[in-house]
């Protein structure tokens, strides 16, 4: 019988180039894969990828638009790149997302703190909100061994479809419509200068420096990224990995919460969409940005682009902007290419009739 | 209970809810016993109900639907396939990947289905026998009046229980899933087998969404799949990686579903006879939108309490690894 024999064996030496340049070659295949997709719906490729990435760094309020969507994909991001630092896979980030959200409107519209200690107190309440939610999983897979990906998502519906239920219920405004009143202008973030530019982005850069200083340099960034690498033998060490694993899902579920509370600034209203879904778009980027928190900001960079870019697409041309996420999930389907190819030689060769 | 309907009326949504379920958990089940885990069933479930649902508005013919979505689960698990089997990836990124690719392209690609509308499964009873026993009461219209499908994804439950127990392809996929090299050493063809597990499970995603599309909602809206693909991949671990176990599951989550659906007809904060403060709390939680979590909420809890229960135990023990041959 004669077949194609496709054998697959374990590459020695990776050419650091080869390395390095993974996530640039996932993003873009993905590219060109989205191409053929746009054709084949009867779209022009070379004016759709024009107006998504560079028509939005031609004018002063897209960039604004891509900092401003920069800021809750790398918060989310984050709270994915951490418990992947210790091998744990946290999908729920949409889910603490909302806790933060949701935590800061209630607290926005209902509490009253004197001046300048109004603000703090949102970020930190929603902030605590989200360690809350994100524990959940972390603990039931210390305590339990419960896997900690089904977990992360199925609490992706519960908080999503509470927020429903508040935004046309207790948080509805009279509008009649699923959203919240608006919140006083003294909940919300200090803007710079004439724009629409806020502090968050300084609490996301801070967020980002402080997460790669603690990943690089602290004790528990060291018993995370041994868990990591190795469960067993940093059990050896005396590194008990059910403290790690709470730890890594109470950190994410706070960044992931004090996303949602700084969203509302830019939104300034609750709304059941207030994420597009940065908490999945958070998956690709902590993949391609598995390095370092730094490696996260800058592909979380990439993706506010493909966000403010898919804004001016949907309004230009006939492609829905959920193109997008096709494009996000073909991006980790090369970076799983990408790294097959790392790791192991593929030779296909005919193997014909003989012995 | 304060209607006599009521139980009735419960029993009989929860058969159609519970099948997608246990398709969907029954082709997961079949793909861990071989050692692949396919965290996309939620994804594979999606293009599924899409693909079976233009099909059947394209057609007219929803078993031509059935068909078409049968491939079209059977086509993206060969994706994960190819990536998780030929190319050694971690099946954990891949699956994630799938759900993603799912819910993107049904969304893409989805929008201009919503308004079509099609003529399903109709429920069918059984031929000479089915007007009597439908007059079972309580129990009769829920087992005796269901569409093909569902039928066939509880008839499904034993075949699938015998050929993993009791045949010789069986032992082979036990085998390839506790242990490839073993199996290798046998002369077993450990990637071709886990190709079969995974795409036969790929197929059964696939008509399990296509279950929701075009028998039990006759609708098609993006994310319609609604979790239950995520609940089906609990639902494995809950059965221990055994079909019979898996209806046990399904008929639970099903009667939850129903429950959540039928729960707006009573008046449930009335009914416990409460007041003041707890009757507050519970008109909350009697809210249809906080009852129908209530799946999300369990699903969870029971996963917690299977982990805790056994560390893993019946788990095939080469889960999540692939096989290098004269590697490990």
């Amino acid at each position: 019988m004669s077949s194609i024999d496709v054998s697959v064996t374990p590459r020695g030496e990776v050419p650091i180039w080869f390395d390095r340049g993974m996530p640039v070659f996932a993003v873009l295949s993905a590219l060109a894969a989205g191409a053929i997709v746009i054709e084949l719906t009867g779209g022009e490729t070379a004016q759709f990828y024009s107006l998504m990435f560079l028509e939005p760094l031609t004018r002063f309020s897209s960039q604004t638009l891509v900092l401003l969507r920069t800021v809750p994909l790398v918060l989310t991001a984050l709270a994915v790149y951490i418990p992947l630092r210790a091998g744990l896979y946290n999908i729920g980030a949409e889910g603490q997302f909302y806790v933060g959200a949701i935590t800061a409107t209630v607290i926005a519209l209902n509490v009253s703190v004197p001046g300048v200690l109004f603000i703090p107190v949102i970020l930190l309440t929603s902030a605590l909100g989200g360690v809350v939610w994100g524990s959940i999983p972390g603990y039931f897979r210390a305590r339990f061994g419960a896997n900690e990906i089904i977990t992360s998502l199925l609490l992706v519906f519960v908080a999503t479809g509470i927020n429903e239920y508040l935004l046309t219920g207790p948080l509805q405004s009279g509008a009649g419509y699923p959203a919240s009143d608006l919140i006083p202008e003294a909940a919300r973030l200090p803007v710079i200068a004439d724009t629409r530019i806020h502090i968050g982005v300084f609490i996301a850069l801070a967020v980002v420096v402080i997460i790669y200083a603690t990943i690089r340099t602290t004790t528990i960034g060291f018993q995370i990224r041994s868990v990591g690498a190795n469960p067993v033998s940093s059990r050896i060490q005396g590194i008990r990995s059910r403290y790690v694993y709470i730890a890594v899902f109470a950190i994410a579920g706070g960044i992931a919460g004090l996303a949602g509370a700084i969203e509302l600034s830019t939104s300034a209203r609750l709304q059941s969409d207030i994420s597009p879904g940065y908490g999945f778009t958070a998956i690709p980027i902590a993949l391609l940005g598995r390095r370092s928190a730094f490696h996260v900001l800058v592909a979380a960079l990439f993706f506010g682009l493909l966000f403010a870019g898919s804004t001016g697409v949907s309004v230009e041309t006939s492609i829905s902007p959920s193109i997008v996420s096709v494009i996000e999930a073909l991006i980790i389907l090369f970076y799983i290419v990408g790294e097959g190819l790392r790791s192991y030689q593929i030779s296909i060769s005919q193997q014909g009739g003989r012995a | 209970m304060s209607d006599p309907g009521f139980l009735t009326l419960l029993l009989d949504a929860a058969v159609p809810a519970a099948a997608p379920l246990l398709l969907a958990s029954l082709g997961g089940i079949v793909s861990e016993r071989s050692g692949v885990v396919n965290l996309g069933v939620e994804g594979i479930m999606l293009i599924g109900a899409l693909s079976g649902f233009a099909v059947t508005v394209v057609t007219g013919n929803p078993y031509v639907g059935l068909v078409a979505a049968a491939l079209a689960g059977l086509g993206i698990s060969l994706v994960h396939a190819v990536l998780c089997i030929s190319l050694k990836a971690n099946q954990i990124i891949t699956g994630i990947m799938i759900f993603l690719l799912g819910v993107a392209v049904t969304n893409f690609l989805g929008g201009s289905w919503t308004d079509s509308t099609i003529d399903g499964l109709a429920p069918v009873t059984i031929p000479v026998v089915g007007n009597t026993l439908t007059q079972i009461p309580v129990v009769g219209p829920a087992v005796f009046s269901n569409s093909v499908i569902d039928y066939a994804a509880f008839l499904l439950v034993p075949v699938l229980w015998y050929v993993l127990e009791k045949t010789e392809t069986g032992m082979k996929i036990t085998a390839v899933g506790d242990n490839p090299e073993a199996a290798d050493t046998m002369g077993i063809n450990v990637s071709r087998l886990r190709y079969a597990c995974v795409l036969s499970g790929g197929a059964l995603a696939g008509v399990a969404g296509a279950q929701i599309s075009i028998s039990f909602a006759e609708v098609w809206v993006p994310g319609i799949v609604a979790g239950r693909g995520w609940i089906a991949v609990a639902l494995v671990i809950f059965a221990q990686w055994s079909p019979s176990r898996a209806v046990l599951g399904a008929v639970l989550f099903g009667g939850l579903e129903a429950f959540a659906i039928r729960s707006q007809q009573l008046n449930i904060t009335r009914a416990v006879g409460a007041d003041g403060a707890a009757a507050d709390v519970i008109s909350v939680l009697a809210e249809p939108t906080i009852v129908s979590l209530y799946p999300y909420i369990v699903t969870t809890i029971v996963l917690v309490y299977a982990a805790a229960r056994t560390e893993g135990g019946a788990a095939p023990k080469a889960l999540l690894d692939s096989y290098v041959r004269g590697e490990g």
